[in-house]
């Protein structure tokens, strides 16, 4: 009967496993995005004239921030977990090396979408790299063209009908 | 002023009673058996006038006003006028209140006043508040045919119901000659059954600043219109403008800050007792009362703004911006 494997062995089987599960998450979720990102950014340049970019940028910088948060969530190359298991190291290191490129083509395409938030405003100031945000969207309490009320329409009176007889002060006769 | 072509196809009788015009008409009828009917109805007025006014000291209401306190044999139509009087008196809880006549003689009004003629000033005229009146109970007694009222202790005036009553009593007699029945007796309508061609009476509301266009035209099919209005019968007592609209808890000229007040009901006398007692509530109040007790009335305020009770809106045909 062969010897049971010692219980470190079993232990960086199992994180070695979980690395790679995480790893694969993470490499799906960055192909994902460079399927969607690119017709997105095309999509927002639809939206701004229906004056609906703004909120999209603001729900795709979330995303972006959420995105980035998993990411981080993966075990780093080198960390002490990735050292223990060799070709779990190795895997987790490419999927890494995936998601910093997926990372980059994001940022990409954010830059994208704020230069063509330019063309919502010409005549107002350029808006600054990273802040897509802040320029597609229009500033809080400003003015908003309104149109003049109309003049009134002067009332019109039908005249009176003719009638039969009036109810008022008794006639007095003399 | 009414429109003689719309009143086209009517037989019309005029006479002179309670010192206006009585006019009648009725729609299709023009055999001698109309024209009895008509002139029947006319004299109901000066029946009414003879036995219920207060300017003949002969008439059986000044004989009865000659001793309050006592019996005194009337007939049956003043009988009929003090009974009716006084019903509107518990209907009304008292605000309707005959028993003003020594309000309107001390103010002046002791006899008919030229009113047409002008401004009107009373000689010896005193204008005082007094304490108000005790409850009204008269006392009324048939006997083989004859008629008899107690009056309670004070002379009454049957002005502010004796015209809407003889509209009533008119109304009564000519049903029997024909359904369609105009009557107009100096600002008091009896509308019965339908116009000329069809469709409901129209009566005009007069404007109480003299306007020839009125304050509003209403439809009116067996229904009575009257007004009670300060626009007439006004003059100086005293020093001071008062008017025949008596405030029976004050003895003084009633109905603050209101110049006309119209109420449309089915019966005239009511009617006429309706239009007495809102106006007397006064302006701040006269749409309250007109609500609570769903009456169809319409008043104009010393503005000129004209106003109009829920009740009087389905009769309402037009109104004046």
């Amino acid at each position: 009967m062969p010897e049971p494997l010692p219980d470190t062995l079993m232990a960086s089987q199992r994180q070695v496993a979980a690395a790679r599960d995480a790893a694969a998450r993470s490499v799906a979720r960055a192909r994902a995005r460079r399927r969607l990102v690119p017709p997105l950014a095309v999509g927002s340049a639809v939206l701004i004239g229906a004056g609906a970019a703004g909120a999209w940028v603001d729900a795709g910088m979330t995303s972006a921030s959420t995105a980035t948060s998993v990411v981080s969530a993966a075990p780093a190359p080198g960390s002490a977990r990735g050292a223990t298991a060799g070709t779990g190291a190795d895997e987790a290191a490419s999927a890494a090396a995936d998601l910093a490129r997926a990372r980059q083509e994001l940022a990409q395409s954010e830059t994208a979408i704020a230069a063509l938030g330019t063309l919502r405003a010409p005549s107002g100031p350029a808006p600054a790299a990273g802040s897509a945000a802040g320029s597609a969207a229009p500033a809080a309490g400003a003015p908003v063209a309104s149109v003049p009320p109309l003049a009134p329409l002067p009332s019109v009176q039908l005249p009176a009908p003719a009638v039969h007889a009036t109810t008022g002060a008794s006639h007095v006769v003399p | 002023m009414s429109s003689p072509d719309l009143l086209e196809g009517c037989t019309s009788g005029t006479a002179r009673h309670m010192a206006t015009d009585v006019t009648i008409r009725l729609v299709g009828r023009d055999d001698a058996r109309a024209l009895s009917v008509v002139a029947a109805a006319l004299q109901e007025f000066g029946d009414v006038e003879a036995a219920c006014t207060r300017f003949d000291p002969a008439s059986p209401l000044m004989r009865a006003n000659a001793n309050p306190f006592g019996w005194c044999a009337v007939p049956k139509r003043c009988f009929d006028a003090v009974s009716e009087a006084h019903r509107a008196y518990q209907e009304t809880g008292g605000r309707f209140d005959p028993r003003v006549l020594g309000d309107l003689v001390a103010m002046g009004y002791r006899a008919t006043l030229p009113f047409s003629g002008g401004p009107v000033v009373a000689e010896e005229a005193v204008v005082r508040r007094r304490l108000a009146l005790p409850p009204w109970r008269p006392q009324f007694r048939v006997r083989a045919g004859t008629f008899a009222v107690r009056l309670g202790g004070l002379p009454i005036d049957l002005g502010g119901i004796g015209k809407g009553l003889a509209v009533r009593w008119a109304a009564d007699l000519l049903a029997a000659a024909g359904a369609d029945v105009l009557i107009e007796a100096g600002g008091d309508c009896m509308a019965r059954g339908h116009a000329p061609g069809g469709g409901p009476w129209h009566v005009g509301v007069e404007d109480p600043a003299g306007d020839v266009t009125p304050v509003a035209v209403l439809g009116l099919s067996d229904l009575a219109a009257t007004t009670s209005s300060t626009r007439v019968r006004h003059w100086t007592a005293a020093g001071r403008s008062v008017h025949h609209l008596v405030d029976p808890r004050t003895g003084l000229p009633g109905g603050r800050g209101m110049r006309s007040v119209t109420v449309v009901g089915p019966d005239p006398a009511m009617a006429e007792v309706w239009s007495k007692t809102l106006f007397l509530a006064g302006r701040h109040a006269v749409a309250t009362e007109a609500e609570q007790h769903g009456i169809a009335a319409c008043w104009v305020a010393d503005d000129g703004v004209a106003s109009f009770s829920t009740a009087i809106e389905p009769y309402v045909l037009w109104r004046r911006s």
